[in-house]
């Protein structure tokens, strides 16, 4: 069964700055915000999108809202351009910036009044928001916490219980009790048919509660993959034994081109890292005699820590 | 749908009516030591011929104080041009630039308003508030010459009311054009410190154009790239006539100036 795309990022490419020739004289500089970036995110689905500092997560989501102009590429959210359509497409989403600000000199509930005449406040979801989330609406938000105002963005993107949400890290200063809360809302958003696309730095969140990951590093996308296939495919470690009689050398292995990484225990055991190709392993292995193996799989943490540096 | 303007009037209440106030409130203490002042009407009228006035007041810095109207006009013409340049550089500027700086933009925009019709219904926020200034300034001028003609009958007070109106409606396009241009030059630049660097050097280098063309003949010229030309106030009360030219110019340079604003906020990229 073939979902429906909510979101698709073709080609993305965005520049800051600009760079003026002059001669042989160079003013201005380029900084690549995002370099070739391609995904799509289907409709129903938790998608999360991780990556260092710096890496271009929120300059993604920024040219999704037509808030930057891209160099290159095409988006289409609904199927619908995203500069052309941005009036409709704004009708269907709730958004929540990474660097989270709203009106200071007004309380939550005056700010969900106001935002109502724009998109309007779905009343259920309004509720059970106002049940989960602890932050006092009756405060000024210029007055709050910022994880208490934090809790103001999220009910705001939320409350019109739009089809697709774009959080820039959304969890970003809650609480562990509310951002478990929050997880379980938004997995039950999805049941609903809403789509999410969420960038995070917390692996744990990702992990619990996305369907698949996008990992972006210094612009580009590096990775794009089901939560559930990631640790099978990734990355496994494996600890080998070889009888005395041949034994190859650490250097040797290390060059071997599915092995990542690879050290050896005092005892004279190796540990590798291997990718993807368990088929080679087994190749290589054949060559020895073998007298203890097993094989483990790196757990995901390790797996995003491996794209990150 | 108007809420965002009447969420915007709301907020903007009290400097909304506190400027155009103080202003206005002067009219009132101008009144009431007007009797006494015009006591000193001839030495006013020496001072008034110095160099230093004749720079800040222009070529109709000549009053006659031993007059109501004239003493009227000399604070007008003092005050109310200074109150305009204040005025058009900082708040219209503000409009866009407060929001960028406090980081409000990404969550409004991502509602379904269309970017124009914000900064217009903002914009229509300082142009509603700017109705003050004439409502008020006739206002008070009223009440005081009220008060004179009672309490100092003997003095013959008068006041030209129609004159007064038409320099009002020339003031209000002031606030207009020079605020549609200070807005272009915000939204354009959007970063709020340079944004506002930009407005204040345009719009006082062109009082500066007026007053210099104003006062010296040979570059006369200069004047008329000036916005602070039309509808002078001075001009307007000392001919008492509605300058139709100059109302058509300012309108036509303050729509140019809002519809580029409002064209280009809709284009352009919020990058900060
Ligand atoms: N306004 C800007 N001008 C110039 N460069 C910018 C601007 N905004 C972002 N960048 C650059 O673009 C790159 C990507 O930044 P971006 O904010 O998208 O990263 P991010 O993945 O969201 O990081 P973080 O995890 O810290 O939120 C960075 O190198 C950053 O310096
Ligand atoms: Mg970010």
């Amino acid at each position: 069964m073939t979902q429906a795309t909510v979101l698709q990022v073709s080609n993305l490419t965005k520049v800051y700055g600009r760079e003026i020739h002059l001669g042989l004289r160079k003013f201005g500089k380029k900084i690549i915000g995002a370099q070739n970036v391609s995904f799509s995110v289907s409709k129903g689905e938790i998608f999360g999108f991780l990556g260092p500092n710096g890496a271009g997560k929120t300059t993604v989501m920024r040219s999704i809202l037509n808030y930057l102009r891209i160099e290159e590429g095409e988006i289409s959210v609904f199927g619908l351009d995203h500069r052309k359509n941005s009036l409709e497409i704004r009708k269907r989403i709730g958004y929540i910036p990474g660097d989270l600000a709203v009106y200071d000199n007004f309380t939550g509930e005056e700010l969900i009044k106001y935002f109502n005449h724009f998109r309007q406040n779905n009343l259920e979801l309004l509720e059970e928001l106002r049940t989960i989330f602890t932050v006092n609406l009756k405060q000024k938000t210029r007055t709050l916490s910022s994880g208490n105002r934090q809790q103001v963005g999220i009910i705001l993107a939320l409350a019109s219980k739009p089809e697709f949400l774009i959080l820039d890290e959304p969890s970003s200063g809650l609480d562990p009790l509310i951002t478990a809360k929050f997880h379980k809302l938004l997995k039950r958003l999805k049941k609903e048919g809403v789509t999410i696309f969420l960038s995070s730095h917390d692996l744990t969140e990702v992990q619990a509660i996305c369907d698949r990951v996008g990992i972006i590093k210094n612009g580009e996308m590096v990775l794009v993959e089901d939560v559930e296939n990631l640790r099978k495919k990734f990355l496994q470690h494996v600890f080998v034994r070889f009888s005395s009689s041949k034994v190859p050398q650490l250097e040797e292995i290390k060059e071997l081109d599915f092995v990542l990484d690879a050290n050896q225990k005092n005892n004279g055991d190796f540990k590798l890292k291997i990718k993807e190709n368990i088929d080679d392993l087994i190749n290589w292995l054949k060559g020895y005699e073998i007298e203890r193996l097993s094989i483990e799989d790196a757990s995901l943490e390790e797996i995003f820590l491996h794209y990150y540096d | 749908m108007v809420h965002i303007f009447l969420k915007n009037l709301v907020k903007k209440w009290k400097a909304g009516i506190i400027i155009p106030l103080s202003l206005g409130l002067f009219v009132l203490l101008i009144a009431a030591i007007w009797p006494d002042m015009r006591e000193a009407a001839d030495l006013f009228a020496v001072i008034l011929e110095s160099p230093v006035y004749a720079a800040m007041l222009g070529d109709m810095g000549i009053f006659n104080i031993a007059v109501w109207p004239g003493a009227h006009q000399m604070y007008m013409s003092i005050m109310l041009e200074y109150y305009i340049i204040a005025v058009t550089i900082f708040i219209p500027t503000k409009i866009i630039t407060e929001e960028i700086n406090k980081k409000t933009l990404d969550v409004t925009l991502s509602y379904p308003i269309p970017r124009w019709r914000f900064l217009l219904e903002k914009f229509s926020v300082y142009l509603f508030y700017s109705l003050l200034y004439p409502l008020l300034l006739m206002l008070f001028t009223f009440i005081s010459t009220e008060y004179l003609q009672y309490n100092y009958a003997h003095l013959n007070v008068e006041f030209d009311y129609l004159a007064l109106t038409y320099s009002m409606i020339g003031t209000w396009m002031l606030f207009f054009s020079l605020g549609a241009i200070a807005l272009f030059c915000s939204v354009l630049i959007l970063d709020p410190r340079k944004a506002l660097g930009v407005s204040a050097t345009v719009i006082f280098g062109m009082f500066l154009l007026f007053r210099i063309g104003d006062m010296t003949e040979s570059v006369e010229i200069i004047k008329y790239f000036s916005v602070f030309n039309y509808m002078n106030f001075a001009a307007i009360v000392s001919s008492g006539t509605f300058p139709v030219g100059d109302f058509f110019v300012l309108l036509g340079v303050g729509l140019a100036a809002l519809i580029g604003a409002l064209l280009i906020f809709q284009k352009r990229e919020l990058k900060y």
